[in-house]
């Protein structure tokens, strides 16, 4: 079924929306979240929650491109998930590593986006992105994104790992002289 | 700055990487995306270098086969698999029959052109191997289908079709419609593979529990009538699947009795051109009322109250300005640009109140909203 059918699905209201949506994105939704969890049971309940979101949503959004709408609410579901499990202290997941590694992006200075409003933060993001060369880009978003591990990007794209790893950490280096020179560091 | 400190700025930014342009994601999620999945699946088999050629001329009982892989199996299946819906889970990859040698055969015979390829004993047992294996096939679905040509349908109902575990897992049922797919038909669409996951299943708890009762019929009627895979496990009792929450209700009064409290919308808060009968309400029950009001011009305005203090808007777009202000009396979220917004959010009383437009409104509007909703 197209996207568009799906998405007018969830504007009927018609529960037909939410198995088109696990046929068709499930395995999607529910590899996000594992990335990001590294769990099974909670990537699928990520997963479950994703629908339920995604039945909220729609409407009164109309996501032009689906699979991205998608993937960004498992995303969210599973940080959300995160947050709760680091408070009860339970699985760590990969969002340690991530936000240790992207603590090199962080400008100097204390008070670090405490001004910066969300979509500008967005917004430098993209600019950084869109200049960004293509492989790279194509890492940092897996990485950063979907959170894959290096060997997965490396894998991925027949590369070795340290080429992933150097090239990750420049664009590192440079995303935080791109916030810098943003003034995100307010 | 504390590690703390330091942790809580780099979520910060890990989670605000989550609303990139859905480009990049794309992008990044099948790396050789042009359009359509079925274009994607093109030019990563393009690129991967990886072709299948077959040339048949029956007049002169030439067959040349050549395949051609110069990409690792694991990466050409990588590749696939993110064409193919970019779907994949790296820890838990699928592994996939793509070719990773040249065929076993003579390479340098079926490489001469115009060589007549001779079919060898082995050959020949191996396609009556195939012949009889599909045979058995057909018999067995027609077996399944018509379960009363061997008198199967006087077995007792009682036992549940499968067990929990055999069910639970939603890739075990993906695996076995892969499993049931023909090599070749790797790439058929997920809809039939889902019947076909269907399909085994029933044939599984046939076989393993010798018992098939109504819940097992209906679910092997609902897989025959293209039904998905879950919904037909589910009519058989053994997997709870998502309900929807959401139940559409005729009238407000009817919405309260579900949901337990009161939702009062006065008609001078809708903005001109909108009400005063609601277009839609519905409601989950014990917990949130929603009413969806159409505009003159198209528009539309939707309004929600539920039990608790989080935001109920279910807006997860990005605005150019998030603030919260002092409207009619209340700590308002906004969400939009300035005097042009789009969600409206806040807390009363131990409830949550939300209003999602899809045409911009003034503060005024919003204060007649939070005003006019109790």
């Amino acid at each position: 079924m197209e996207d568009s059918d799906i998405v007018k699905l969830y504007w009927k209201r018609s529960e037909r929306a939410i198995g088109e949506t696990k046929t068709k994105y499930g395995t999607f939704c529910r590899g996000v979240a594992f990335r990001i969890l590294r769990d099974s049971q909670d990537a699928q309940e990520c997963e479950q929650d994703t629908y339920l979101r995604a039945w909220n949503a729609m409407p009164p959004q109309r996501p032009s491109v689906l699979q991205a709408f998608l993937g960004k609410i498992a995303r969210n579901a599973a940080l959300d998930r995160w947050r709760e499990s680091k408070a009860e202290k339970r699985g760590q997941g990969q969002v340690p590593v991530l936000i240790d590694e992207l603590a090199d992006c962080l400008p100097d200075g204390s008070g670090v986006f405490a001004g910066t409003s969300e979509v500008e933060l967005v917004a430098l993001l993209n600019a950084f992105l869109e200049q960004a060369p293509r492989e790279q880009r194509h890492f940092f978003v897996r990485r950063y994104w979907y959170g894959d591990t290096v060997a997965e990007i490396a894998s991925a794209y027949g590369a070795t790992e340290s080429k992933v790893k150097m090239t990750l950490a420049r664009m590192r280096e440079e995303l935080k002289s791109v916030l810098t020179r943003g003034g995100v560091a307010l | 700055m504390t590690s703390e400190e330091r942790d809580e700025r780099s979520l910060r930014l890990l989670a605000a990487l989550g609303d990139i342009d859905d480009r990049f994601v794309m992008e990044a999620a099948c790396p050789e995306a042009t359009g359509s999945v079925g274009e994607r699946a093109d030019a990563i088999k393009g690129d991967n270098e990886t072709e299948l050629v077959q040339e048949a001329d029956m007049q002169k009982g030439v067959a040349v086969a050549k395949v051609q892989v110069n990409m690792p199996a694991d990466v050409t299946s990588d590749a696939m698999s993110e064409a193919e819906g970019c779907d994949d889970v790296p820890a838990e990859k699928v592994s996939r029959s793509a070719p990773d040698e040249k065929a076993p055969v003579d390479a340098a015979a079926e490489k001469a052109p115009g060589k007549v390829l001779r079919f060898t004993p082995e050959r020949v047992r191996a396609l009556a191997g195939v012949g009889i294996a599909a045979c058995l096939l057909v018999a067995g679905a027609i077996v399944f289908a018509r379960p009363e040509m061997l008198g199967l349908n006087n077995l007792g109902p009682s036992e549940p079709a499968m067990t929990k575990d055999q069910t639970t897992d939603t890739a075990a049922l993906e695996e076995a419609a892969s499993e049931a797919a023909m090599p070749e038909n790797a790439a058929a669409d997920s809809e039939d593979a889902g019947v076909m996951a269907a399909s085994e299943s029933a044939v599984m708890a046939l076989s393993d529990d010798g018992d098939q009762g109504a819940p097992l019929a209906r679910a092997v009627q609902d897989a025959d009538e293209g039904a998905v895979a879950q919904d037909a496990v589910a009519a058989s009792g053994a997997m709870a699947t998502l309900a929807n929450p959401w139940q559409e209700c005729a009238s407000m009064a009817q919405a309260e009795s579900l949901a337990g409290f009161s939702f009062a919308i006065s008609d001078s808060a809708l903005p001109e051109g909108y009400g005063p009968k609601a277009a839609y309400i519905q409601v989950i029950a014990g917990a949130m009322i929603e009413v969806d009001y159409t505009g003159e011009h198209g528009g539309s305005v939707c309004l929600r109250k539920a039990v608790g203090t989080d935001d109920v808007s279910g807006d997860y777009n990005s605005y150019d300005l998030t603030q919260t202000s002092r409207v009619a009396g209340q700590d308002v979220t906004l969400r939009g640009a300035e005097n042009a917004w789009y969600v409206a959010t806040w807390a009363r009383d131990g409830y949550s109140f939300a209003v999602v437009s899809t045409s911009a409104l003034t503060t005024s509007q919003v204060e007649a909203f939070v005003a006019g909703m109790r």
